[in-house]
């Protein structure tokens, strides 16, 4: 978002032929509707699958009373971890004035807004009685790190709501003269979110200045969310999150995961909705240096997660530690750290891996490993409580998924496929107008020297 | 429970180990040949499993299971011959003295109720016939029944018992007669001064502990028992005084702390979480007034007909 523009006046011709490209895959095409139509059917028969547990109780997942956290609460700070990205593209580097960002940051806001609004969602498959959600509010504790979670994923759902919406709409004033086979519902929505702009130096004015505070709220939000999270975990005392570090832990932790998820959106809008020249190999050369630069901060975080309760081995940490250096959860603890994180981290250290592709199957890896990694957080401290379980049959000691609870995580995910499709058909899916300002200025030394500086 | 007994089991081991080394437990003979004054029934059995199941089953495990913790020199699981090859009286003289590892019962259970436990542990052993006491000497009575009475003493800070034997036609102070005084606690009873004899009067006074804490008004019951048994009987008497230390203990829940319900929230918290809210919302709704802004500006620009630049 370049912030210093108060003033629009692009080259005629450069943005005609920008907003045709732009444009060109707006709209519900015939493989939207497709592509819609399985999504529907998946979600329908998970959603069967979650009528089950409403009806007969959390009975019919793993969940017993020793593992009362299982794969629904590692989906969930996953969820929570994806969104942050939003905050991490369109602010920090935003505000510290990288312009390659600009094609980018709407898709990272689409993935905040698609991960945030599911989040809040996922926590209300955990509950037994979703009927009861409202009690949250009605009972809920200032005391309690569950009620602050509550607050914040809130709170940055509505910013990252708002920092998709706003640089959106010159765009749409732009596109609502330019869509002349579109549907009239789709005309008739872009006239009313559009809100009469008409490029006028003032609203300028309004919306450089209202990006920026949103900008600046953004980052203690999005580090209050994620802080907050980890909190429901370090503010107890078992073993595995009995930890000072995991604020930063989750919160960089989120940073790799949600550059994955940018990454792979953009490999797909660039060849499906053919945006070639504006999400171009630089772009993605960048992302994958983003990735790695996350991903190191991310390791060193790991190192000390888990190496210096390793020196202490203190009883109950030895237990735990074990169950996942060579134990029950071995393969998952090394898989994850090795292949989801490690290893596709040294390889995008050398150019040739960050290539579009080869840069999105890395990121497909780290996404899955990021997935896992929540799970590994989860499920093995709370098979080691401080006291040891006894008497009690096997099932309860050790968790595993049921079918039900992998088909709700996977509706989880289907709900913000669905978000994240509908976003990226109903609206251009790259920044129109910063686009043709930036393409205005090209071979324009001086302006463009001008346009670097920071805001005012 | 069994853990820490365990532990604490080891260590008194540790210390006491060479002097119960000897294996022999030697019971003086007087007491060796005690029989118990009435036939164990069922309901002494039934009451002796209870007995045993909340003190011993720690140490000597369930009887015929061999599930003792191994010490040395070893509990013994009672259904075997180390426990059948005892008299009654021995039975009954170990159980109330106890020796190293082996506790003593006599403070925690009544005569009766360490029959009891024997009848349990009788009904395990197949060759057992139980020989009953011919007749309990009651030297100390002359057919009357025993009767006390307990007062405290405010002014003196004592706690002062007569003892009298009541008979239909007279009631006769009991003297000379051995007493102790117990305090009744959760876990068993603490004794309080030391034994004490009863005057010509059948009196006795006991100076009453200051800093013993009782409930919230300072009572505390106590129990004075007739040491002597072979000549009074089990005799007991039980009264609440209010001898003790008043126990007031707060609510944890009084005051406003981190674990209270939210009314009673701690004040910081309060405000650093609406604070936090308010200034986050406050901000996201002056956001909502500026897109407000940016609809007025353009409405104006329509409606003065100021045309701009086709984009
Ligand atoms: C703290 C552990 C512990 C508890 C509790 C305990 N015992 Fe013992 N008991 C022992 C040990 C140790 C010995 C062996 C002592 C020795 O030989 O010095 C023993 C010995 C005995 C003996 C003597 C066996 C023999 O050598 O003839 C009897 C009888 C006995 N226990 C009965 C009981 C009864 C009845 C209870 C419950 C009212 C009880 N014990 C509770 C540890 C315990």
């Amino acid at each position: 978002m370049s912030a210093s523009v108060d003033h629009f006046s692009p080259d005629k011709n450069k943005l005609n032929k920008i907003a045709e490209d732009i444009l060109k895959p707006v709209g519900f095409s015939k493989s939207f509707m497709l592509w819609m139509g399985f999504l529907t059917m998946v979600f329908l028969i998970c959603g069967y699958a979650y009528g089950i547990q409403l009806e007969k109780g959390l009975i019919v997942t793993g969940m017993r009373d020793f593992v009362s956290w299982g794969m629904y609460i590692a989906n969930f700070v996953f969820f929570v971890a994806v969104s942050l990205v939003g905050m991490l593209i369109s602010a920090v580097l935003g505000l510290i004035g990288y312009k390659w960002i600009k094609p980018i940051a709407r898709i990272a806001e689409i993935v905040a807004v698609g991960f945030a609004m599911v989040a809040g969602l996922v926590i209300v498959v955990d509950m037994g009685r979703p009927d009861r959600v409202h009690h949250v509010f009605l009972y809920g504790r200032v005391q309690s790190p569950i009620l602050w979670d509550v607050t914040v994923i809130t709170t940055y759902m509505t910013i990252s709501i708002l920092l998709y919406f706003l640089p959106l709409i010159p765009d749409l004033a732009i596109a609502k003269g330019r869509m002349n086979n579109a549907p009239k519902w789709l005309v008739n929505l872009y006239e009313i979110l559009s809100l009469k702009w008409n490029h006028s130096s003032k609203q300028f004015k309004i919306l450089m200045k209202s990006m920026r505070i949103l900008l600046i709220l953004v980052v203690p939000t999005a580090f209050g969310i994620h802080t907050v999270t980890s909190w429901l975990f370090a503010a107890t005392s078992r073993s595995g999150w009995d930890s000072t570090i995991f604020g930063p832990y989750f919160l960089t932790g989120a940073f790799v995961a949600g550059t994955a998820a940018v990454v792979i959106l953009m490999f797909f809008y660039r060849n499906s909705f053919k945006l070639e020249k504006y999400l171009t190999d630089d772009h993605f050369d960048k992302m994958g240096k983003l990735l790695v630069l996350t991903a190191l901060v991310y390791l060193y975080f790991n190192i000390n997660e888990y190496l210096v309760p390793a020196l202490k081995m203190k009883r109950v940490d030895a237990l735990h530690l074990h169950a996942l250096f060579a134990g029950h959860h071995a393969f998952l603890f090394w898989a994850t750290q090795l292949g989801g994180l490690i290893i596709p981290m040294i390889l995008m250290m050398f150019k040739p891996f960050r290539k579009p592709g080869v840069l999105t199957f890395l990121a497909v890896c780290v996404l899955i490993g990021a997935w896992f990694k929540r799970y590994i957080i989860v499920i093995p401290t709370m098979e080691h409580p401080n006291l040891p379980i006894q008497g009690v049959p096997e099932a309860f000691m050790v968790y595993s998924p049921t079918v039900i609870e992998v088909a709700v995580t996977l509706m989880t995910f289907v709900m913000s496929l669905m978000i994240i499709t509908i976003l990226s058909k109903v609206f251009p899916i790259i920044p129109i107008w910063e686009m043709a300002e930036e393409a205005s200025h090209e071979g324009d030394a001086e302006a463009s020297k001008t346009e670097s500086l920071p805001a005012e | 429970m069994k853990n820490a007994y365990i532990l604490a089991i080891l260590f008194a081991f540790a210390v006491l180990s060479v002097q119960a080394q000897k294996s022999n437990w030697e019971v003086p003979a007087d007491k060796a040949e005690r029989l118990s004054p009435a036939t164990f029934t069922p309901e002494n059995v039934k009451s002796g499993e209870t007995i045993y199941n909340a003190n011993c089953v720690s140490c000597h495990g369930n009887p015929g299971q061999k599930n003792f913790v191994p010490l040395n020199p070893e509990p013994g699981d009672p259904a075997d011959a180390k426990f059948s090859m005892n008299l009654d009286g021995e039975l009954l003289y170990k159980i109330q003295e106890g020796r190293g590892a082996m506790p003593s019962f006599k403070a925690t259970l009544s005569t009766s109720q360490v029959w009891d436990v024997i009848a349990f542990i009788r009904t395990f052993h197949k060759d057992y016939a139980q020989e009953v006491a011919a007749e309990v000497i009651r030297s100390g009575l002359s057919g009357g029944k025993v009767a006390i009475q307990l007062v405290y003493n405010e002014a003196k800070h004592t706690i002062d018992a007569l003892v009298t034997e009541v008979k239909p036609e007279e009631v006769k102070a009991i003297s000379g007669a051995d007493v102790k005084l117990f305090a009744k606690r959760y876990f068993g009873e603490a004794a309080i001064d030391e034994v004490k004899a009863t005057n010509n009067d059948g009196k006795v006074s006991f100076s009453a502990p200051s800093d013993l804490p009782g409930d919230t008004a300072g009572n505390i019951e106590l129990i004075l028992k007739l040491v002597d048994e072979e000549a009074f009987g089990e005799v007991a008497q039980s009264a609440v005084l209010p001898v003790g230390k008043p126990t007031i203990t707060h609510s944890l829940i009084e005051k406003r702390a981190m674990w209270g319900t939210v009314q009673k929230a701690p004040l910081w918290i309060l405000f650093m979480y609406s604070g936090g809210v308010l200034a986050a919302w406050s901000v996201i709704f002056f956001i909502f007034f500026q897109l407000r802004q940016i609809y007025m500006a353009g409405k104006k620009d329509e409606e003065t007909g100021v045309v701009r630049e086709e984009i």
